[in-house]
């Protein structure tokens, strides 16, 4: 057959494919008799179940030889091994006592589940050639069989849940366990899984089972699957981390075994001192994080027990002492932390986009958000926020959009004095994924913490990405206690939907406005998403739509039982800033500082209610703290510069004003600021500067709306009506209806009011200070003079202008502030 | 000789910008282990339990390559390139287990569900060899897509980036790829022509 006359079967194929039925016949009746018989012949072959549906190795016959051993029973023979009965199961396979026929010897047989490794294998006769007498000898290796040597008696990890041993017991069997080690690190062999577990009583002494058995992380070893196995809470930090591990590696499980036996309990973070100080010299260098600090060799750390072991009595004299001390003031006991932390809860940490290895775009930018909303539950860590990447990546001349590739990240990093950055990557692996994360620190270099989770199909991805995050928390240095306390599943809180995320992140980084049919998509794609619901609130607060803005704070408000921690402490005094109940929003943004003390803006949006209320002194408070926390942010200087301006405090507030100029911290939510300062100190330059800057940005409006009410107050009623036409055409160019019709509104008032306004300069008799201060004060409250007209009626030009730009570091702040609170410097 | 993960992704970056004799040395090193990995997987008494069948080709990237610096091209290369060995792995078995049965069995080649458990898929294994090697003279890319998904068991996408074509190209390409094979297996098996089956 010619390549064209298959590719001519081929087009008919596929068109009688594309049909059926009548059609079908139809279409092949035009065809010549021949072509239409090779496709009846295809058609008629189209399958229902044959070899295709299934890969080709899986309809390869089982090969009979060289086959693993399974199901092995008393009675059978495993070459010259006869099987005499079964000793126990394990994760990795069973446990038999045999018989070697050969020698009348008996053995102990170990199945694994997989075959071992060509590599394994040849590691085996090392291990083999192993003969000490406190090392369980291996005799020979099968396939997926090891036949050792029969050890009878309990484990050390048996012995202890009775209580910590006696000392000189627990003297002497370390002794045996060192020499034990000593002798297979000479000759190369690392354990690689020293623990309790793996350490026999025996008549004649300890003796250390399985060298050199579990799999480490670079190198298979037993079975070739490229993971880390092994007992976490014995395991070395490099050993967790996946890194090739040596002799050193298990210096530091034998400190975790030595600690056990002699103090009863695991190491945790918080453990104990050792009664005697040799002790815990030796144990704590055991243990030291920083493979260069720990002990070199075992056999040095052997001659120095060996020293404990003279003076064995009087240690466990002091020991017994030292336990009747520490019973007796449990609560004061000595404990320091045996482990630094990786990093400490004064540090900040950039993330970086995950790298997409998967050429699927749904996990662009989503797995970087997933993974920030399962990290800001932590209170331990600090996640450099959006506003400040973007400021740096500013300041690196990159668009604030720009990929934070790994270097970018580790850049941003240094730049900002962060201690570290976390990257990601996913690959696909059939239908499965394989996730990593990987935090770094950017003064070092070093990795601090590594985590690769293998997630089954695209809907686990989320859930995965969660448990890794989790772990990284843990590496980092959180307590354990923090995490089981602030920790829900990404799928359980935020969504389970991968897709809504997608929408979700996107709508986050796009303007609040445009956001919105980007959470709305979210929300259709997962119903429960509590957090696109209120971030949709807030874009139509920040739009002044806040009918809308309330129904969906409703809505966030409704689904608080499904959230984190984090978003709860967002979404609740949001609600009842919608709502209007003002103590208890105060309430709940106390508590939610109390839980989450390092975020910035819950202090901002506090400070931004106690303003509204008149509580200048506490608004300023929490300004100055959420700037302490965040020195980047904007909004935390606008609470103090509105804080100074009420109390009176003018130098200060003008001091404030050049430093953020300086420090290029002024929007145009302060340039509002810094125009009505101008106004009302009489500043002609600056009022000029100040217009001048607004010229253009698309927050025009609030400049013109600002001279508006400013050319109203004097009783410049046709400028001011111009001014008032262009303000509401420029917000409705941007798209801010509301903001638009409170101009207009405003407009329409100033001229019923015509001549009935007092025609004062801005600056009284008794200098501006005086007169701002009356500005600032309850609604409620308002009085009348100098200024009642100008905050009064200005308040709602002011308020609508000032809208837009609030949306602090989530848009969380709404362009509103507080509208109702009264006649105070409303921008 | 065991190259390191950093070697071997080394190579195949190497491969994919050009360097032809890299391919050697490559399929140097998979090779070995896919076969080790195939051969494990067949012997094993319960498929499905420790290794799934798919996943072979993908178990060996990600055991082999350093997949966080490895780009999507890269990887589709490596995967064509196992799908090409799994094919030639799995022939040479069925080959080594016909000449040590060989007269045992009857020659009949069982295409449906049931029969593919018995012993007969050793020769619809060479059959299908054969069928697809004659294929591939007409139609090269449709035939490649059955390496790829029945020996390689990629995935859809993965065989879109192997083959730079549309998902809907793959998909009738495997249509037709399948009714034509079987048809051609059936035809085989229906001659005593003493075809090498």
């Amino acid at each position: 057959m010619s390549p064209e006359r298959f590719r001519q079967i081929e087009k008919l194929y596929h068109a009688a494919r594309d049909v059926t039925g009548g059609e079908r016949a139809a279409l092949l009746a035009r065809v010549d008799p021949e072509l239409r018989r090779e496709i009846e012949s295809l058609l008629a072959r189209l399958p229902s179940g044959n070899l295709f549906d299934r890969p080709a190795i899986q309809n390869a016959p089982q090969t009979p030889e060289d086959a693993t051993v399974t199901g092995l029973t008393t009675g059978a023979s495993l070459g010259p091994y006869r099987i005499e009965s079964k000793l126990g199961e394990g994760g990795m396979g069973e446990v038999f006592r045999a018989i070697d026929t050969r020698l009348g010897r008996a053995v102990a047989i170990k199945t694994t589940q997989e075959q071992f490794s060509a590599r394994f294998q040849r590691e085996a006769r090392a291990i083999a050639s192993l003969n000490h007498p406190n090392i369980c000898t291996l005799h020979d290796v099968g396939p997926n069989y090891l036949v050792m040597e029969l050890v009878e008696g309990e484990t050390i990890a048996a012995r202890l849940k009775s209580g910590s041993l006696p000392m000189e017991t627990a003297l002497a069997y370390a002794s045996q366990i060192t020499a034990a080690l000593a002798e297979a690190h000479a000759k190369g062999i690392v354990h690689r899984d020293l623990k309790p577990g793996n350490i026999m009583i025996a008549k004649s002494g300890v003796k250390v089972l399985d060298f050199g058995l579990a799999k480490s992380g670079q190198d298979e070893t037993v079975t070739g699957s490229r993971m880390v196995m092994g007992t976490p809470a014995y395991m070395s930090p490099e050993q967790r981390e996946g890194k090739t591990v040596d002799a050193r590696s298990d210096v530091y499980s034998l400190g975790c075994v030595l600690y056990e036996m002699f103090t009863g309990a695991k190491v945790s973070s918080r453990r104990q001192r050792l009664s005697s100080r040799k002790l815990e010299r030796i144990v704590s260098r055991c243990l030291e994080e920083d493979l260069a600090r720990r002990w070199p060799t075992v056999a040095e750390l052997e001659r120095e027990l060996a020293g404990v072991n003279a003076s064995g009595s009087r240690g466990k004299r002091m020991f017994a002492a030292a336990a009747g001390i520490l019973a007796l003031f449990a609560g004061a006991a000595y404990f320091y932390f045996h482990r630094a932390p990786k990093l400490t809860d004064k540090d900040t940490i950039v993330l970086a986009d995950f790298v997409n290895h998967t050429g699927d775009p749904i996990f662009d930018g989503t797995l970087r958000q997933g993974l920030a909303i399962q990290l800001e539950q932590s209170p331990f860590l600090k996640i450099m926020d959006d506003q400040q990447v973007q400021g740096v990546l500013r300041r690196m001349r990159l668009a604030p959009e720009a990929r934070i590739t790994n270097p970018i990240a580790q850049e941003i990093c240094v730049r900002e004095g962060a201690a570290a950055t976390v990257d990601g990557s996913i690959a696909s692996l059939g239908k499965s994924y394989v996730l990593t994360l990987q935090a770094v620190s950017c003064q070092t270099s070093a990795t601090l913490a590594r985590e690769q989770i293998q997630a089954e199909d695209k809907e686990r991805v989320l859930n995965a990405l969660g448990t890794a995050a989790t772990a990284m928390r843990s590496k980092l240095g959180e307590s354990p206690n923090s995490i089981q306390k602030l920790n829900r599943p990404l799928e359980q809180v935020t969504t389970r939907s991968l897709e809504a995320l997608q929408n979700f992140t996107a709508g986050k980084s796009a303007h609040p406005l445009a956001g919105v049919p980007l959470f709305e998509r979210a929300i259709t794609l997962d119903r429960n998403f509590a957090m696109a619901y209120y971030l949709t609130g807030i874009a139509y607060e920040v739009a002044g739509d806040m009918g809308r803005s309330r129904e969906y704070a409703k809505q966030a408000f409704r689904l608080i039982d499904g959230v984190s921690e984090f978003e709860r402490a967002k979404i609740v005094p949001y609600y009842y800033r919608a709502t209007g109940e003002v103590d208890k929003e105060i309430d709940s943004y106390q508590l939610s500082i109390r839980t989450y003390p390092r975020t910035w803006d819950f202090h901002n949006q506090l400070g931004l209610v106690y303003v509204d209320l008149g509580q200048y002194e506490e608004g300023l408070k929490e300004g100055l703290e959420g700037a302490r926390l965040e020195p980047s942010a904007e909004p935390p200087y606008r609470r103090q510069l509105d804080a100074y301006i009420c109390l009176d405090r003018l130098p200060e507030a003008r001091q404030l004003a050049r430093k953020l100029r300086e420090q290029g911290l002024d929007g145009p939510r302060m340039r509002q600021r810094f125009l009505e300062m101008a106004y009302v100190e009489g500043d002609k330059a600056a009022i000029a500067r100040e217009i001048q800057w607004f010229a253009g940005k698309r927050e025009e409006y609030l400049g013109l709306g600002l001279q508006a009410a400013y050319w109203n107050l004097h009783g410049r009623r046709a400028e001011s009506h111009k001014l008032y036409q262009r303000a509401a055409e420029t917000a409705l160019r941007r798209g801010l209806q509301e903001a638009a019709s409170e101009f207009e509104e405003a407009d329409a008032r100033a001229r019923r009011t015509r001549g009935q306004l007092p025609d004062h300069a801005p600056h009284g008799s008794s200098g501006p200070g005086a007169g701002i201060v009356r500005r600032c004060g309850r609604g409620g409250e308002t009085r009348r003079g100098d200024f009642e007209a100008f905050s009064q009626r200005n308040r709602l030009e002011f308020r609508a202008a000032s809208r837009d730009s609030r949306c602090d570091r989530d848009q969380a702040r709404p362009g509103q502030e507080r509208g109702s609170a009264g006649v105070r410097l409303a921008l | 000789m065991e190259a390191s993960s950093a070697e071997i992704t080394h190579l195949l970056k190497a491969w994919s910008g050009g360097d032809p004799t890299a391919l050697e040395r490559l399929a140097e090193q998979v090779y070995p282990e896919l076969r080790l990995m195939a051969r494990r997987y067949m012997k094993s008494e319960r498929p499905g339990n420790t290794i799934q069948a798919t996943a072979l080709v993908h178990e060996v990237y990600l055991r082999l390559v350093d997949v966080t610096t490895v780009d999507w091209r890269e990887r589709a290369q490596f995967f064509g390139m196992a799908a090409q060995m799994m094919r030639r792995i799995l022939v040479d078995a069925a080959r080594v287990r016909g000449s040590q049965k060989r007269g045992a069995m009857a020659v009949k080649v069982n295409l449906d569900e049931t029969a593919v458990l018995s012993p007969a898929p050793d020769r619809s294994i060479l059959a299908l060899d054969d069928a697809l090697t004659e294929f591939s003279r007409v139609a090269p890319r449709q035939a490649k897509v059955v390496e790829l998904r029945y020996f390689g068991g990629l995935t859809e996408e993965e065989i879109v980036a192997v083959l730079k074509t549309s998902p809907r190209t793959v998909r009738r390409d495997w249509d037709l790829a399948r009714v034509w094979l079987l048809r051609a297996l059936s035809h085989s098996s229906g001659e005593p022509s003493g075809r090498q089956l």
